[in-house]
């Protein structure tokens, strides 16, 4: 999420607001929803508290070079920061409904607290109605979004009535579907918009329920994808390239590829380097250069089974030539970089580049500019 | 390092797959293209029949537009926060299901549903007055019209969209025509 600053008049009130300019807010303004309109001098700001006077109670003036038009934020007026939930210009959008988690992984890059946040329920719920331009594909993510299952079902009805022809991504361990209350109550009406991203790390418990610090989590997750195969629903599972995952990649593999061969996708993903990751770098520190051949078997594997599957987090310098096409570009905007010797690379359009904090922390592999012309 | 169980040991516990329900399986299903291809419209910003109050003439119904307003104002308006925060209804009165490491999910009720999904529907006087709002900002922004901001079509409106008539060289009608609509660059409320 980027945190801009933001100079606000006196009229701002902490919330949810789209951004617009002077000249938007004509075709845009309408009673309930809340507009914060960019005003570059002092002219523009006399203009909006004009308005202001004459009856439009819902803007406010924002004086920032920061913000875009169709930003939807939260002010936080009192530090003079503006939260950007969501900008149109972005490549991956999403939403975020609770820093409450159910597993405790290993690698977790945003690790979960166990204070009470209903109040993101109804801020995502606020995001979507602001939002002026919909987003081809929404994710969703947390924390663990089922254990907000009855917002999760608002959060969904909503999109599906404001976004109608958006796709969205679950992002969820899967395990409370286990429970029969919690997958009959979101599927009541299967949706047809939603595609589930689901973890799994072992083909067996104890190396999956060890990766996720949480015993029992195996069994959970797989009945959970077996409620979703149930409604038909589409599933990406998603593989995190750690250690002890690594080590098992190949029977895992096998596994996907026997026992859930209904997965649309499966996506192994490079390790983002902060959150628990840090306290556990032994198991999460991991040359994916080095781990090259595993992954290529890997690949090898999931192809023979015909399951489709793509590499993310993963700079195109960290996987061999032959797995290239099948390299994702997943950073999310905010937090994507690319290092100094990045700029010589030929290749650099087309890779993921790095997480912002690898500069800190550690890098996937020692960056390698490509600098052959390649076709 | 306490806080992780760092011992695969430890793991090795759990039931065996409780159900095993993999029978019924799917062709794979093809990737999703993007929808990049869709046509471009490029028709104007209003065609006749997008435009609800092209020859709304104003003052008949006045009073109830100024009942709408009042009445609108209450799903937002002031700008404050339309929405009482959820009370975070603790779930599963039944202890029996997860195990004790299992947090369940909140199922609080679902009854407020539609309240949340649905945008409320506007009716036609309140498709008028958030017409009427939207010129009038814009013929402020032209410094063609100094008054309220109010939704209501009054004559000072009305003089003010003659004026920008009369400089567009549309007919002076007074009216919130197509043609002047599309000039305005204001989009029709449908």
């Amino acid at each position: 999420m980027r945190r801009v600053n933001a100079e606000f008049g006196t009229a701002v009130e902490d919330g949810i607001y789209r951004v617009v300019d002077i000249a938007g807010l004509p075709d845009e303004w309408q009673d309930d929803l809340r507009f914060l309109v960019l005003a570059p001098d002092g002219a523009a700001s006399a203009q909006i508290e004009a308005w202001r006077h004459k009856g439009l109670h819902n803007i406010a003036p924002v004086t920032t070079l920061e913000l875009e038009t169709g930003d939807v934020v939260a002010c936080d007026r009192q530090r003079g920061k503006a939260n950007v939930l969501f900008r149109e210009s972005d490549v991956h959008h999403s939403l975020f409904l609770t820093n409450q988690c159910n597993s405790y992984c290993l690698m977790c890059s945003q690790p979960p607290t166990r204070h009470e946040d209903g109040w993101l329920i109804d801020q995502a719920l606020d995001v979507v109605r602001h939002v002026r331009m919909p987003p081809r594909v929404i994710g969703i993510s947390g924390g663990e979004p089922l254990l907000a299952a009855s917002g999760l079902k608002h959060v969904l009805s909503s999109i599906e009535h404001y976004w109608p022809d958006t796709q969205v991504e679950v992002l969820t361990n899967g395990r409370l579907l286990h429970d029969k209350r919690v997958s009959s109550m979101l599927f009541e009406k299967a949706p047809s918009n939603v595609r589930w991203l689901v973890p799994l790390y072992g083909h067996a418990d104890f190396l999956h329920d060890f990766v996720v610090q949480s015993p029992g989590a195996f069994d959970e997750t797989l009945d959970g994808l077996l409620a979703l195969q149930s409604m038909r629903q589409p599933i990406q599972l998603r593989i995190v390239l750690i250690e002890p995952v690594v080590d098992i990649l190949d029977e895992l593999c096998r596994f996907i590829g026997q026992n859930l061969p209904f997965v649309e996708y499966v996506a192994l993903m490079a390790c983002e380097p902060t959150g628990f990751a840090l306290a556990n770098r032994d198991l999460c520190d991991l040359d994916l250069l080095e781990a090259a051949p595993m992954l290529d078997r890997a690949s090898r594997l999931l192809d023979r089974y015909q399951v489709p599957h793509v590499f993310m987090n993963a700079p195109l310098c960290a996987l061999p030539e032959r797995l290239w096409p099948r390299a994702a570009r997943s950073i999310s905007d905010w937090k994507n970089t690319y290092a100094d010797e990045c700029a010589r690379c030929s290749v650099k359009d087309r890779c993921c580049g790095l997480f912002a904090w690898h500069e800190k922390n550690w890098k996937p592999t020692k960056l390698k500019p490509i600098e052959e012309t390649i076709a | 390092m306490s806080k992780f169980v760092r011992n695969l040991a430890i793991f090795i516990a759990g039931l065996p797959l409780a159900a095993t329900k993999a029978a019924d399986v799917p062709s794979l299903q093809t990737p999703r293209f993007d929808d990049l291809d869709k046509a471009v419209s490029l028709r104007p910003l209003n065609v006749e029949m997008d435009n609800l109050f092209a020859s709304h003439r104003s003052h008949s119904s006045h009073s109830s537009h100024r009942s709408h307003s009042s009445h609108s104002s209450h799903y937002s308006g002031s700008g404050a926060s339309s929405y009482v925060p959820s009370t975070p209804a603790v779930a599963s009165p039944t202890p029996t299901v997860a195990a004790p490491s299992t947090r369940t999910a909140n199922l609080a009720n679902t009854e407020d549903t539609a309240s949340y999904a649905t945008a409320p529907a506007l009716s036609t006087a309140e498709k008028l007055r958030l017409q009427v709002i939207r010129v009038q900002i814009r013929l402020n922004t032209l410094h063609l019209y100094d008054g309220q901001v109010d939704g209501i079509f009054n004559d000072e409106t009305k003089r003010a969209l003659k004026l920008f008539q009369t400089v567009k060289g549309l007919p002076e009608t007074g009216l919130m025509s197509t043609p002047t609509l599309n000039a305005l660059g204001i989009s029709a409320v449908k």
